[in-house]
Formats: structure tokens, sequence, C-alpha cells
């Protein structure tokens, strides 16, 4: 984890300390951002993006509150940003080949983790359907394991606005998995 | 097994499985480079992302670049049409090249007392074409129109082209004098 002591130093201005934040932090931002985006390059670039803001931003921080939760909603919100805008690419979209994985995957011994790969194809299969937000709040809810008073803190929404989110990606992903695993 | 069991076994599975993520210190590299490098790494924004880039919704933002864009092309437009317009009354107001001629006559008069442009001597005859004879007299038509309308106030005179003793093109100015 990142001390008080490092950000502070960071928001001195030490280049090193803020080497040694960024290397500390990118994972956590990563895991994060991958599992938004569903692509490693995609989540590689958003958490370059994030940490450059976090630079530009460090200033206004206050060292007292949770850098975690900070990073995450710089993370998120770019992340929002590239879902925006990759909205109608056709690479975004796997067809069937998500689904068949899940089946397979359901079918056998699940206690062997995923990779990579595997896990975009099916967080994304399973939340094509869903909005930015939704996919967001799911992620961060049901994936991360992030309590509401986080997300909405992360988010800058209402924990009204969380539930109801995260009320209809459960229910879209539900109706998924009736139509494509019997 | 019902749906939500499937979908809790599913959850479980995407919860265990951490996304692995090589190559931090690359990463940190090139945040460092970015950020003591301004400008470096950024993508200029697209062009209506420059104007409309308060908007978050893509198609929002290129349809109000194109209403902008028609708007300026449709302005620019009546500026050239309304400039051709000008320029044709004026044509038509002042139909001998700044020429002012007091009476609609006095281009005849002039014909007769001064000849042709070419000499500039009196002569017995002179010839003058057709169109040359229908321009004349629509010219001055047009003259006693625009004297009907405006009317051949003292100040306006003074301050129409060709009046003047140093204009060039309409020299033979004549004053008080009737055909």
């Amino acid at each position: 984890m990142v001390d008080q002591q490092t950000i502070r130093e960071c928001q001195a201005g030490n280049m090193l300390m803020f080497r040694e934040l960024v290397t500390r932090s990118s994972p956590y931002a990563f895991s994060l951002a991958f599992r938004i985006l569903n692509d490693e390059e995609l989540s590689k670039d958003a958490v370059q993006e994030s940490m450059i803001k976090v630079w530009k931003k460090l200033g206004s921080f206050d060292s007292r509150n949770n850098y975690k939760t900070w990073l995450y909603r710089i993370v998120v919100h770019t992340c929002l940003d590239y879902l925006r805008k990759n909205k109608r690419n056709p690479e975004m979209k796997t067809g069937d080949r998500g689904w068949e994985l899940i089946k397979n995957r359901m079918g056998s011994d699940m206690t062997a983790d995923m990779e990579n790969t595997e896990m975009a194809l099916v967080i994304q299969s399973l939340t094509e359907k869903l909005s930015p937000a939704q996919k967001a709040v799911f992620v961060m809810s049901e994936l991360m394991g992030l309590d509401h008073d986080e997300i909405s803190c992360i988010l800058g929404m209402g924990k009204n606005g969380i539930k109801s989110n995260l009320f209809h990606a459960r229910k879209s992903i539900g109706k998924m998995i009736k139509k494509y695993i019997q | 097994m019902n749906n939500g069991e499937k979908y809790e076994r599913l959850l479980q599975q995407l919860r265990r499985s951490e996304p692995s993520f090589e190559g931090e210190s690359q990463l940190a590299e090139k945040v460092i480079q970015a950020i003591q490098t301004p400008g470096a790494g950024k993508e200029p924004p697209p062009y209506p992302g420059i104007i409309f880039g308060w908007t978050h919704i893509g198609w929002m933002r290129t349809a109000l670049s194109c209403a902008a864009c028609m708007l300026v092309g449709v302005f620019l437009f009546q500026m050239v049409e309304l400039n051709r317009k000008v320029s044709r009354l004026e044509m038509q107001l002042l139909p001998s090249g700044y020429t002012y001629y007091e009476s609609p006559y006095q281009p005849f008069r002039e014909l007769i007392e001064y000849g042709t442009p070419e000499t500039g001597t009196w002569k017995d005859s002179i010839k003058i074409s057709r169109k040359d004879l229908f321009e004349l007299l629509n010219s001055a038509r047009r003259m006693q129109f625009y004297q009907n309308v405006s009317g051949p106030g003292p100040d306006n005179q003074q301050n129409m082209p060709g009046t003047g003793p140093s204009d060039v093109r309409g020299t033979r100015t004549i004053k008080n004098q009737q055909l």
C-alpha cells in the first residue's frame, strides 16, 4: 500500500517517490481497469493516463483521505471515457465465443484460475448489454467486493443510483445466463 | 443448478481470478517520461472535440459541429450574395462608369458639342451604332429614374463622383446648361 509519507513526498515534487508510487499502485489500478475494459493494452493505456492525472491532481489531494479510493475514482472515470469512445467498436463484441467458454467452464471443474484473455472474454460476454455506469457498478460491487459507500464515493453517484444500476446489471446478466446456459 | 447458483459460481470464479499485470516499472517509466515532456503521448483532440468538448455524447458533438459549419456556410453565402446585389445596384445607378450627368439629355448634347471621344473635335456628322445608341438611351432613362427617386439636391450633386474638376473619367461636366 501507499503511505502518507510517500504521498507527501510526491506532492513536494519528488519524482523518484512518484515513480515508486506508480510502481506500487499500478497493479490494482490495472486490476480495476482490466475488469471494466476487458482489454490488456487498452487497460494499460488507461492506467498510464490515470497516473498522469494523479500527478497533475496530487497537489489537491488530502493525504489523510484514502489514496486507493481516490485512485480508483480517477481510473474508473478514465475507463468510462474509454468505454464511451469504443462503444461502437466491433472488436468489443465477443459474439458467442464468450458463452461457449462459460459453458465449458460451468461443465468442468471451476477451481482453476482464469487467464487474462479468458477473463476478458467472460466479463465482456456477461456485461455486453450493460451501460458503462452499470458495468462499472457491477465490476466494483460484484467482482471486487467494494461496498456501496466506496462505490458511491468513487463514481460520485448516490446510493440509490448504485442500487438501481446493480439491480439492472444483475437482472440483465441473469437473463443472459438463462438464455445461453441451459 | 438454477440460474442464481450459476450466477454465483461464475462470480466466485471471476472474484478468485486476479488479472495478472506485468511491466509496472515500464509503465512507471512511460508515465515519468510523459510528465517530463509535456504534450508527449497526448493525441490532439479531434476537431469537433476542440469546439464541443463539453458534451460527452459523440453524435451530439458531430451534429453540433455540422450545424455550426452549415451556419457559417450560409452566412458566407449571404454575404457574397448581398455584396453582388449591392454592386449590381451600384452599376445600375451609375451606368456610365461614375460619370454624372445633370440632365438625361446631356449625353446627347456632349456627343454633338464635342464629337467622338477618339477625336475630341467637332464633326459635321458622327457615326453611332444601334447598340451604343440603345445603351445611351437606356442610361439616360435610368438616370432620369434615379433623379426622380433621389432628387438632384446641391449636396447630392457635389458628392457625386465625376462632378469635381479633378475627376479624370468624367472630365466633361457642364453645369447650368440645358440642351
